[in-house]
């Protein structure tokens, strides 16, 4: 009977199955890629900003929520996807569109080529020392002409091409970026690379003492989620075509990303979504507020993480029971 | 036969506190040597050696024959070391059968079918299959107790190390663990700190027992019980009262 009484906090949290999910997923993502054909424009504009946001979020809740990484400087791959991109087009003249994955290979590059220097760091002194590292890299962008210096750059490659096509393919990079940023992210965190993750996440010193590399398991964690971060910021900026180092390396972008992670629920796929959903809600009521958004922004966040540390979506999980992405492995 | 586990002349200091003294034992497959001594004596702090989880000024660690002392903790697991800790290390956001098939997946290296497998046999084996899908965060101790030990066995390992496991427990429970242990003891070399000793005589081949970082009595149990030295570390308390900690 005490079994019973505990199942409804822990047990059999209602989630259905893998297939399932995925299959949800497709269908989504399906509706998501017909849309422009009910849309003008403008509302693409704004589905390829909100996917892009959501996709910054996802990642920085991977790094945060399962990783066990809280970083700060997240923006720093946004910027390094973004210029990885525009400089490599107009230099060769290369379609931009092709040039996506080297953007996640150059910032998934970067992640590991600081790790061993920023994994000395603990806690709020690696939150801290990635943030500097995207100050450091906006102030290089800044003084550098080569990069178009404060000024930034216009991407050259889409010029020449047909702008209504540009404008869908950008439109369906961000779809699919939605779906890495959820199923993708689901299948990762139902493989082995997951599970150590989490066990990382939970207790470092008893996940070594079951044979997991602490070290190189968060190496994977943070190098995967700067890389998506950083394809992301590449896709973003290709859709708006110019690109400055003040906005790529702009330390708001963090702070969307922690509000929607904590509003939303962080270390569940769920809560970004939700998370998402509420900050372009509240952006859109409180549009021309000024100052006063950023503050009630704030004050939204704070009162999550003391009535619910683990946001809305967490609240409604243990209120309920349910889940729909589930990474729980069940014995039977 | 060579043993699994050889330590030889293992220290540690902690500024002026010596954890352990130039500490030596071994125990070959099959076999379990019991650890006793007072509280603060360096038992544990000899597994943080062993295991990897503190790095000793001196001395070397030898699993089944190869020298272990520089290697890093997770590769003394997967070749074959597990620890039931004293204090136990759940993974508290992970269900009772999840951190045990952390153990079985990296630590036991098994594919993904035969790691749930394990997990589910090793689940039965300690008593909380019914509670296979409880966060272990809200285990009650003494489940965390038996998860604590589950995690170590189902990584399969060559050399069990348990620190305090029978603490808490009530008569019945040790019989049962006592049992548990037993069935396992043949196929790994086991290394028991107890301060629970009519448990750690059951099972127990040999004994040694540990004051101020040094071992200062080894051999078959009741000769190292009844020796001198321990006779007198012990003076004044009952060798078999459970530990108050
Ligand atoms: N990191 C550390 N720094 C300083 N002193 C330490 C450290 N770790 C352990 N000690 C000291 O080492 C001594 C031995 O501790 P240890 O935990 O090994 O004892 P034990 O024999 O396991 O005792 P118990 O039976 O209470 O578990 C204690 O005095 C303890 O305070
Ligand atoms: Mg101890």
């Amino acid at each position: 009977m005490t079994a019973l009484r505990i199942s409804r906090k822990a047990s059999r949290l209602r989630a259905p199955s893998p297939k399932l999910v995925l299959a949800g997923c497709g269908i989504a993502a399906l509706i998501l890629a017909a849309a422009p054909l009910a849309l003008d424009v403008g509302d693409l504009r704004l589905i390829i900003e909100i996917l892009t946001v959501f996709a910054f979020a996802q990642t920085w809740n991977l790094l945060a929520g399962y990783a066990g990484l809280m970083s700060f400087g997240q923006h720093l791959f946004i910027g390094l996807g973004a210029y990885c991109l525009f400089v490599i087009s107009n230099r060769t003249g290369a379609n931009p569109f092709y040039l996506l994955p080297v953007a996640f290979l150059f910032s998934a590059g970067a992640a590991a080529l600081i790790s061993p220097m920023v994994f000395r760091l603990r806690h709020a002194y690696f939150a801290i020392g990635v943030w500097v590292l995207a100050e450091v890299a906006r102030l290089y962008v800044s003084q550098e002409d080569w990069l178009g210096s404060t000024s930034g750059m216009a991407l050259v490659a889409t010029r020449d091409m047909d702008h209504t096509w540009v404008a869908l393919a950008n439109y369906w990079v961000a779809v699919a970026l939605g779906v890495v940023c959820t199923a993708g992210f689901y299948l990762l965190l139902t493989s082995r690379l997951g599970l150590a993750l989490v066990a990382v996440r939970d207790n470092e010193s008893a996940a070594a003492a079951s044979g997991i590399d602490v070290w190189w398991t968060r190496f994977y964690g943070f190098a995967i989620a700067s890389g998506v971060c950083g394809l992301a910021g590449a896709a973003y900026y290709m859709s708006v075509f110019h690109l400055e180092p003040g906005a790529a390396f702009d330390a708001n972008w963090v702070v969307v990303m922690l509000f929607i992670v904590i509003i939303g629920g962080v270390g569940t796929i769920e809560g970004p979504i939700l998370g998402t959903a509420i900050y372009f809600l509240l952006r859109g009521w409180l549009a021309g507020t000024g100052n006063l958004y950023l503050m009630l922004l704030g004050a939204a966040a704070v009162a999550t993480m003391l009535i619910s540390p683990k946001g809305i979506w967490g609240a409604v999980r243990r209120r309920y029971g349910i889940e729909i992405f589930s990474a729980r492995r069940l014995a039977d | 036969m060579a043993p699994v586990l050889l330590i030889e002349g293992l220290s540690k200091r902690y500024g002026s506190i010596t954890v352990a003294d130039a500490v030596g034992f071994q125990v070959a497959r099959g076999e379990c040597l019991g650890v006793i001594g007072p509280n603060g004596a360096g038992k544990t702090s000899v597994f943080n050696l062993i295991d990897g989880t503190v790095s000793p000024d001196g001395g070397r660690i030898l699993l089944d024959g190869m020298d272990v002392t520089r290697r890093p903790k997770h590769l003394r697991a997967r070749l074959g070391m597990a620890r039931a800790y004293q204090v136990p290390q759940p993974f508290p956001d992970l269900s009772a059968f999840e951190n045990v098939l952390v153990a079985t997946t990296f630590g036991a290296g098994l594919s993904a079918s035969d790691a749930k497998a394990v997990a589910r046999e090793t689940l039965r084996l300690t008593g909380l299959w019914d509670k296979r899908e409880v966060m272990a965060g809200s285990l009650p101790l003494l489940d965390r107790k038996r998860l604590e030990l589950g995690r170590a066995l189902a990584s399969q390992p060559k050399l069990l190390l348990l620190d305090e496991i029978a603490g808490g427990l009530t008569q019945m429970e040790v019989v049962e663990l006592v049992a548990l242990i037993r069935s396992i003891k043949p196929t790994v070399a086991m290394v028991w700190i107890e301060h629970v000793t009519h448990a750690l005589s059951a099972v127990a081949d040999r004994l040694v027992a540990m004051n101020f970082g040094r071992v200062i009595a080894e051999g078959e149990p009741q000769e190292v019980m009844n020796s001198p030295s321990v006779q007198e570390v012990y003076l004044g308390t009952v060798l078999d009262a459970p530990a108050a900690d």
